[in-house]
């Protein structure tokens, strides 16, 4: 009686598994983005008339919007998870200032600041309000270098989310084997699994996290320069930007701290 | 799909990191690189001189001459920093460049900037070292052979 029952606890373990690894390595045989799909419906995607609100990180900067993918009505499905990032070089009177205006710039919007040195400062800020924070850094200065870049990370984003689900409904059907096992043997086997799957949860759920987080909040990139000193007697300034972060103050200046000059 | 796509990543990783220039370090420096910083690698002594590596976009091709004069203007111009010698350099690799060396003080202290300049075609190349020019003058032969080694 007991090794028959023992068989079909582990036949039934062995589908659990199989599930998880259909659910998580093999190439759905639907589309993710039809909206009466299972995967759709998994993911929380459906039609919506507009886009999301901003907070999210779900609207999209009209002027680096990505571009509508080939298929016509990917283009309805709402929300996209867009990662938004900004580099800039901006050449300003007092560096000092600027940075301290950046790091403003970003608490008031909503943000924080993630790193500074000497010259340079890296903020995060709610995606909604990024255009508003380039518009605004761009006051600080002379902007002479300029990256932007919209990352569309959706199919990343509703991959995790399928998995982490697939991930917790194994745990919950190995939590109900382990209640049934009839030995010490059969228990251990179904604890070991589940120590497995338990860890797995755990590290999909960090990876959506900081996806989100991503999404959430853009990152932007500013090195301030200090623009040349009105000069004694007329002199032409080149307009090769990194002439100006030549000499010793620029190369012993570390982690922030200002250099010898 | 996803191996293929790695084994591109990594494909366009190995060959961007071949082309990062890079230089030779003299005995008793240890580096300190600062990602995303201006410098491509920046290495200290124990008394402070720093040695550092950058390279920039050459679009216009501007040839060795324009760029060593650039340099010198803006920091002898505008910065107030004495020219103490210019001369034609060879790095090991062959390519000719210009090492300039430049003087000046601040609350009485002397200090020493050098900087070598490549421009191997469409990139301009720039090798400095400075800092206190007590600390500076005992290494600056180790400090020209660094830069000479430029590749």
């Amino acid at each position: 009686m007991r090794p028959m029952k023992g068989k079909i606890m582990h036949k039934a373990l062995t589908l659990c598994l199989l599930g998880l690894a259909a659910g998580g390595c093999a190439e759905p045989k639907f589309s993710w983005f039809d909206p009466e799909g299972p995967r759709a419906q998994a993911a929380g995607i459906h039609l919506r008339g507009e886009a999301e609100t901003a907070a999210t990180g779900e609207r999209r900067p009209a002027d680096i919007a990505p571009q509508p993918e080939e298929t016509p009505h990917l283009a309805a499905v709402e929300p996209r998870k867009v990662v938004y990032t900004g580099q800039f070089k901006v050449l300003t009177d007092e560096v000092g200032r600027a940075v301290a205006e950046t790091r403003k710039l970003a608490e008031r919007l909503g943000g924080y600041m993630q790193r500074m040195t000497g010259s340079g400062i890296v903020i995060r800020v709610p995606a909604a309000r990024f255009d508003q924070a380039v518009a605004e850094l761009e006051k600080m200065g002379s902007v002479t270098e300029r990256y932007v870049q919209a990352q569309d990370v959706t199919e990343e984003y509703v991959d995790l989310e399928i998995r982490l689900k697939s991930a917790k409904a194994l745990l919950a059907k190995l939590l109900g084997l382990l209640e049934k096992a009839k030995d010490v043997k059969q228990a251990l086997e179904v604890e070991k699994e589940l120590a497995r799957v338990r860890t797995e949860v755990e590290r999909l759920e960090g990876q959506l996290n900081r996806l989100a987080s991503r999404v959430a909040y853009a990152t932007i990139t500013v090195n301030f320069i200090a623009a040349p000193q009105a000069p004694g007697e007329l002199k032409v300034v080149l307009p090769f930007w990194w002439l100006r972060t030549l000499g010793l103050k620029e190369l012993t200046s570390f982690e922030g701290r200002p250099g010898l000059f | 799909m996803k191996c293929t796509s790695l084994l591109w990543a990594l494909a366009v990783a190995a060959a961007a990191a071949g082309c990062q220039p890079a230089m030779d370090l003299p005995a008793g420096f240890v580096r300190v690189d600062e990602p995303g910083g201006l410098h491509q690698m920046r290495a200290v002594s124990a008394d402070g001189v720093v040695l550092a590596l950058r390279s920039h976009d050459n679009p216009r091709q501007g040839t060795l001459e324009f760029w060593s004069e650039a340099v010198k203007n803006e920091l002898v111009g505008f910065r107030g920093y004495k020219l103490a010698g210019k001369e034609a350099i060879q790095s090991q690799a062959g390519r000719p460049g210009k090492l300039l060396s430049f003087a000046t003080e601040q609350k009485g202290t002397m200090f020493t900037y050098m900087l070598a300049v490549f421009v191997p075609g469409r990139q301009v190349l720039i090798a400095e070292a400075g800092g206190k020019a007590q600390a500076v003058q005992p290494k600056a032969e180790a400090l020209k052979k660094a830069m000479l080694s430029v590749k």
